[in-house]
């Protein structure tokens, strides 16, 4: 009976994890709009890797949707320009990666003078503070929030970072926990039957040992 | 004597999120979000059930036959 209880746990929260949504919605709200063009060199030079633009609901198949990440070279830059519709004041923005409640980016702006902002952002200076390369398909998502937190865009989309993940060292401590982790479940988890004393052993009589013995 | 079923439930919960934590890191890796952006969080569940599991499976080699009787 305890294993069928357990069997019917397990089964149940596998089944309440694959019902979860297969595709998340990524997206840009609040009236915000943003245009990217990513490029192989520092500073916005070099040749364009990737370019595409989000207002609202992201399509899947559109840049920076689940299965069209935005690409993004290493070595490269991401040119931008962002469009709040209004302006926000005393505006607050976070940018976070994989959901993580710690922004990999944050900032503030007093006092805006309009609802534009463009930039570029030299991504070497970023991939250099690490202390090892990253390759891989990551969730950004960021939010900013002005006049009195009454306005608020919201965006989410997906950023793949261009690279051979193999050899990183992200991707070597995944092969080693996935190598290790899985021999020590075949090897070390299984239960074993054994034979074990008696707690109780050693009891004789209640009225005492045979005298003979 | 008697026989008894020694099971490892901590081991299974250790190793098996040690395998949930690789299986996400791979995902990340190789942008494998088929379950959506929880995708990563969700294969470290995974690990933890599957290591909790394997606690309850018996093990297939260097196993004593429990109708063998001790000698004396």
């Amino acid at each position: 009976m305890k294993r069928l209880c357990a069997a019917g746990a397990i089964a149940s929260l596998l089944l309440m994890l694959f019902a979860l949504p297969v595709a998340a919605v990524t997206e840009l709200t609040g009236g915000c709009a943003i245009q990217v063009r990513s490029l192989d060199g520092p500073n916005a030079t070099g040749n364009e890797v990737d370019e595409g633009q989000a207002v609202g609901v992201i399509s899947e198949g559109a840049v920076g949707s689940q299965t069209r990440p935005f690409k993004v070279d290493q070595d490269g830059s991401v040119d931008f320009l962002f469009n709040t519709g209004t302006v926000f004041q005393n505006n607050t923005w976070a940018i976070y990666a994989q959901g993580l409640p710690i922004p990999i980016l944050s900032g503030q702006d007093d006092n805006p003078l309009d609802v534009d902002e463009t930039g570029v952002v030299n991504l070497n200076d970023t991939v250099k503070a690490l202390p090892f390369r990253v390759v891989g398909t990551f969730l950004i998502t960021g939010d900013l929030w002005g006049n009195d937190n009454a306005s608020h865009c919201h965006g989410e989309g997906y950023v793949q970072l261009l690279g051979d993940p193999i050899g990183t060292i992200p991707w070597i401590v995944a092969a080693a926990l996935i190598a290790l982790s899985g021999v020590a479940l075949l090897v070390a988890t299984p239960y074993s039957r054994d034979w074990e004393v008696d707690p109780t052993g050693g009891e004789g009589l209640h009225t005492g040992p045979l005298d003979r013995l | 004597m008697r026989m008894r079923k020694k099971r490892h439930p901590f081991r299974g919960l250790f190793f098996g999120l040690l395998l949930g934590i690789g299986l996400g890191l791979m995902a990340i890796i190789y942008g494998l979000y088929f379950l959506g952006p929880l995708t990563p969080w969700i294969l470290v569940i995974v690990g933890i059930l599957f290591g909790l599991l394997m606690a309850f499976v018996p093990r297939l080699w260097g196993r004593r036959d429990p109708r063998v009787v001790a000698g004396p």
